[in-house]
């Protein structure tokens, strides 16, 4: 069984004010985005000495002017807090021509920071980041602690929809997320049954169907609903928004529903290792190669509990790029204070427990 | 099993269940059209989704056309078969094509994000195809039954060298070969950090990879069908859109080599052409016919609805997909193998205004006898001349629009003065269908009668896209299963038919979600409301209205392609949101009009017919979808 240490809520910020400002130096890579939350752990990171904080600007083509706008009054508050010179470097998430590139880029982006100055510590702050930056490079620096005696640490402030009445517009095409790529790709594992584990995702419909379509029909399809959750019937009301899915559309693929905390993401990493171990055990000897790949849709948290699972088993990632933002009618925050959930994941220590 | 709700063929894996859905005549004269081309040089294949080119890639599988033989006695598919013979696709009843289908997906276009020379990218690209297109072909012979031990790679004379660097010779070293190109690739590809250019040495062995240039054809001895056959290798790339726009430049100079003696074929949208090619394209479709240009190295066919159309032609494929994929539905068996979606649309009985809004027609309609100072003999006479089969609202309909045309001439012109010129005896025998149209149209606005119904208007609205009218159709055809399941008679009024449809519009409308989906949504609402306007107006000047945006056709050569409103366009016509239709001659001047799909015609209640439009300005379609000018 895979573990990786990790803490929530109030601990998280017991731990970083307890661990950081006795570490050596640190690179602290986040995100410019528009959320308030993107501001939670650069204030408590940013003041100190030790820490280089290094952003990125995720450009995307279809974005509307006032989250742009949104964007630079972060940027400049967060300059306003640093204590070591701050970099924003943008980071092109789509090329000309609509193909994502956003996983390369920022990868390629943290190998010249990383190249540039010697850390022990990398904190990546997935708060404001988009999956397909924030996986990538989560990636980049777990294989990186393999060889090298780099601590990774994973920190994620969310507080649920900052911004109801902001939509992210999907691609019309989906791919295997940079550094997460299908074998099923390749000639030897192209008969490899396919298990699809997706997360459940109010108006994701479309999203969804363009996903099973270009995995070719998985042979088997494991919606994850999201219970326990804050609003208690959420997942029935997902399974109704999608029934035309499940109960039509994918029918000839069995499918297996699996429940999972909303929020919790390790809650969501150990239903997946407990479903990716029982069917490799499930069809050993049998002469039958299978894959289980994932899909994180939505909200925040699940999917980190995805990129973890990703991590420990070698699992790929199949989704649809985010190409831009429609905002419906006045764009006004949500009036909330810190946020809820936070959580902290030793990314390093990633294992199995028999080690 | 429904296919009207599978929506496309892709996921019908088997071939049994496939080869029954194809309608015969859209493959028959994609065949007919080019014959001896298609097979000896680089044939891009170029329609919007849904137009079939799937359909006729998956048609020229192993897989299905192993399973021909099956299908030996079977009528429905007889037509199908006797097109695929005639192009030599079959040979007796067994394949003659071994064709591998390479969708272009994102590991392909991945290979132009790393960082290396551009020559050294399209190194990796072809390898790559290369690599993917012979294990494929291994892998579709192994899955209908062939023994490779069994299967004989025929070369070019005098290829030795190559022949031997690919293994040629012995079959699992050939498939050996290609995995490890494969690998090779797909290491560098989905590398976190790509190695630099000069890291690469050895890895480049492996990557040298060219069988394409000396395999001529594929033998498979007579243990498997027994005799022995030859299979024209054959790779196709779908989607090859997909690819970044120099990748595409590249692999099309590399197939257009007509040394490659295999057959190559490349699917794409018009997303791979930006708005000047594709509208090149469309000009390419005119002058390509048989006979002219013989030493061509590429032939471009265009498979979507463009101006030179043929709706007849299409409302019998329609017919026939109708009848194939109601066939398969458990519910309708006990109705008879006659059932027939035409039939069953068509004798809905015209719907008719209640006698209220009658009445408010008529009182309308002596008021402006008045005005025009006519008597109702005149009106009599005139209303004699209408097409015969009318019913009376649509009479009372088509009166207003000639009195309210009267009230706007000069006495000279009049329609019910002597006639002293030719040109008003012209008039009155031009009160024809447009004109019959245009009135169902305004009252289904102003009365909200019905007007979508009967299966010509469905088949119209298609855009001569299967996909298109399957999905339209499925709304009614949901409707007739449930009455069939609970043992009704099967009938669908004019009302039904006619709100199902137009409700299917607007939510397809609403589902679209590809990039710039909103946008295109404003371009639609703002040409409709345009459309609309013009088709409402009382005299109909169009007779049957409006259901484009023209503009002048110079003036569409000042969009700049990085424009907003050239993307969004671009995947307007893309989708069929819009139609294309240029250039367009009218009143003396040459026009590019903006045509609506037809399912936003549908949801915006305008005519089909092809011709009426708005005149507009580039200008004015950049501030209807708010871009910056």
């Amino acid at each position: 069984m895979m573990r990786v240490p990790n803490l929530s809520h109030d601990e998280v910020d017991e731990f970083i004010v307890d661990y950081f400002p006795s570490a050596g130096a640190t690179l602290l890579i986040g995100n410019m985005g528009f959320s308030p939350d993107v501001l939670y752990f650069p204030e408590r990171l940013g003041p100190l000495p030790n820490v280089d904080m290094r952003f990125f600007h995720e450009r995307r083509p279809a974005v509307p002017p006032v989250i742009t706008q949104l964007a630079f009054e972060r940027e400049q508050q967060l300059r306003d807090l640093a204590a070591c010179p701050m970099e924003v470097i943008d980071i092109a998430i789509l090329a000309e021509d609509g193909a994502p590139v956003g996983g390369r880029n920022a990868c390629m982006q943290v190998h010249q920071w990383l190249c540039a100055k010697a850390y022990t510590d990398v904190v990546v702050d997935a708060t404001g980041m988009s999956r397909c930056t924030a996986f990538p490079v989560v990636k980049q620096l777990y294989q990186l602690s393999r060889d090298t005696p780099i601590r990774v640490h994973l920190l994620v402030a969310d507080s649920n929809q900052a911004f109801s009445n902001v939509e992210s517009v999907s691609n019309d095409r989906g791919g295997w997320m940079h550094g997460f790529p299908g074998e099923t790709e390749t000639d030897e594992f192209v008969k490899a049954l396919k298990l699809w584990v997706v997360q459940l995702s109010e108006k994701a419909g479309a999203s969804l169907q363009t996903m099973f379509r270009e995995l070719d029909s998985p042979e088997e399809v494991c919606p994850v609903l999201p219970f326990p959750a804050e609003n208690p019937r959420r997942a029935d009301e997902l399974l109704f928004e999608h029934r035309e899915y499940w109960q039509r559309e994918w029918f000839e693929s069995p499918l297996n529903f699996i429940r999972a905390h909303e929020s919790n993401p390790m809650d969501v990493f150990h239903s997946i290792a407990r479903l990716h171990a029982t069917r490799v055990e499930a069809l050993t000897g049998s002469g039958l190669m299978s894959q289980t790949v994932l899909s994180p849709v939505g909200r925040r948290l699940p999917g980190i509990g995805m990129l973890l699972a990703a991590l420990a088993y070698g699992l790929p990632i199949f989704y649809l790029e985010t190409v831009g933002y429609d905002v419906y009618g006045d764009f006004v925050p949500d009036v909330h204070g810190p946020p809820i959930h936070r959580w902290h994941f030793r990314v390093d220590k990633l294992a199995s427990t028999n080690d | 099993m429904n296919p009207w709700h599978k929506r496309a063929n892709e996921f019908i894996r088997d071939a049994d269940e496939l080869l029954p859905l194809i309608s015969p005549q859209p493959i028959k004269r994609f065949f007919q059209r080019e014959s001896t081309r298609l097979f000896d040089r680089l044939v891009v294949v170029v329609g919007s989704p849904g137009s079939g080119k799937t359909t006729l890639a998956r048609l020229l599988e192993l897989r299905t056309l192993a399973a021909v033989p099956d299908f030996k006695g079977n009528t429905d598919v007889r037509e199908l078969l006797a097109s695929l013979a005639k192009a030599d696709v079959l040979d007796d009843l067994e394949p003659a094509v071994l064709a591998l289908r390479l969708p272009a997906g994102g590991q392909l276009r991945a290979i132009w994000d790393l960082p290396y020379e551009a020559r050294l990218r399209h190194r990796l690209l072809r390898a790559m195809i290369e690599a993917k297109t012979v294990l494929g072909w291994l892998r579709a012979m192994e899955d209908v039954g062939v023994d490779i031990e069994h299967v004989r790679i025929v070369t070019t004379p005098n290829a030795e060298a190559a022949r031997d660097a690919v293994n040629a010779d012995d079959l699992d070293a050939f498939r050996e070969r290609a995995r490890m190109t494969e690998r090779a690739i797909f290491k560098l590809i989905n590398a976190l950090v790509a190695p630099a250019e000069v890291e690469l040495g050895e890895h480049l062995i492996d990557v040298a990879y060219a069988p394409f240039a000396i395999i001529e054809s594929i033998e498979i001895s007579a243990a498997w069908r027994g005799r022995v056959l030859h299979l024209r290798p054959m790779v196709i790339i779908d989607d090859a859109h997909e690819l970044h726009p120099t990748q595409l430049e590249d692999v099309d100079i590399w197939l257009r080599d007509r040394e490659i003696k295999i057959a190559r074929w490349m699917l794409t949208r018009i997303d791979s052409l930006n708005l000047e090619d594709f509208r090149r394209v469309l000009r390419d479709e005119e002058t390509v016919s048989p006979g002219t240009n013989p030493g061509r190295d590429r032939v471009r066919i265009l498979l979507q609805d463009t101006d030179n159309r043929n709706r007849q032609a299409f409302r019998s494929i329609a017919e026939d997909v109708a009848r194939r994929y109601l066939h398969p539905l458990a519910a309708f068996h006990r109705r008879g193998s006659t059932l027939s979606l035409k039939t069953l649309l068509n004798t809905a009985r015209p719907p008719a205004l209640s006698d209220t809004d009658l009445h408010i027609l008529q009182s309308e309609n002596a008021r402006l006898v008045e005005e025009n100072l006519l008597t109702s003999e005149k009106v009599v006479a005139m209303e004699a001349a209408y097409p015969a089969d009318i019913t009376p609202d649509v009479k009372a309909a088509v009166t207003h629009i000639m009195l309210e045309r009267e009230l706007k001439r000069t006495p000279q012109r009049s329609l019910f003065g002597a006639p002293t010129d030719d040109s008003s005896e012209e008039e009155v025998s031009k009160v024809q269908r447009p004109v019959v149209i245009g009135a169902e149209l305004q009252m289904l606005h102003r009365f909200d009668r019905p007007f979508y119904f009967g299966f010509e208007r469905l088949a119209d609205a298609a855009n001569e896209n299967i996909e298109q009218f399957v999905t339209l159709a499925s709304v009614l055809v949901d409707r007739l299963e449930t009455q069939a399941i609970r043992g009704r008679q099967l009938a669908l009024d004019a009302r039904q038919q006619h709100k199902a449809v137009r409700e299917q519009a607007v939510t397809l409308i609403g589902q679209w979600d590809f990039p710039y989906a909103p946008l295109v949504r404003k371009l639609v609402d703002f040409i409709g409301g345009r459309c609309q306007e013009l088709t409402l107006r009382p005299n109909a000047p169009l007779s049957d209205g409006a259901n484009a945006y023209g503009i002048l056709l110079s003036d569409l050569g000042n969009l700049d392609s990085n424009d907003e409103l050239a993307r969004a366009l671009h995947y307007a016509l893309a989708y069929q949101a819009l139609v294309l239709v240029e250039p367009y001659e009218c009143k003396g001047k040459t026009w590019a009009l903006f045509e609506l799909g037809g399912i936003a015609i549908i949801a915006k209640g305008l005519t089909h017919s092809r011709g009426g439009f708005v005149e507009g300005t580039l200008h004015q379609l950049k501030s209807a979808v708010g871009s910056a000018a």
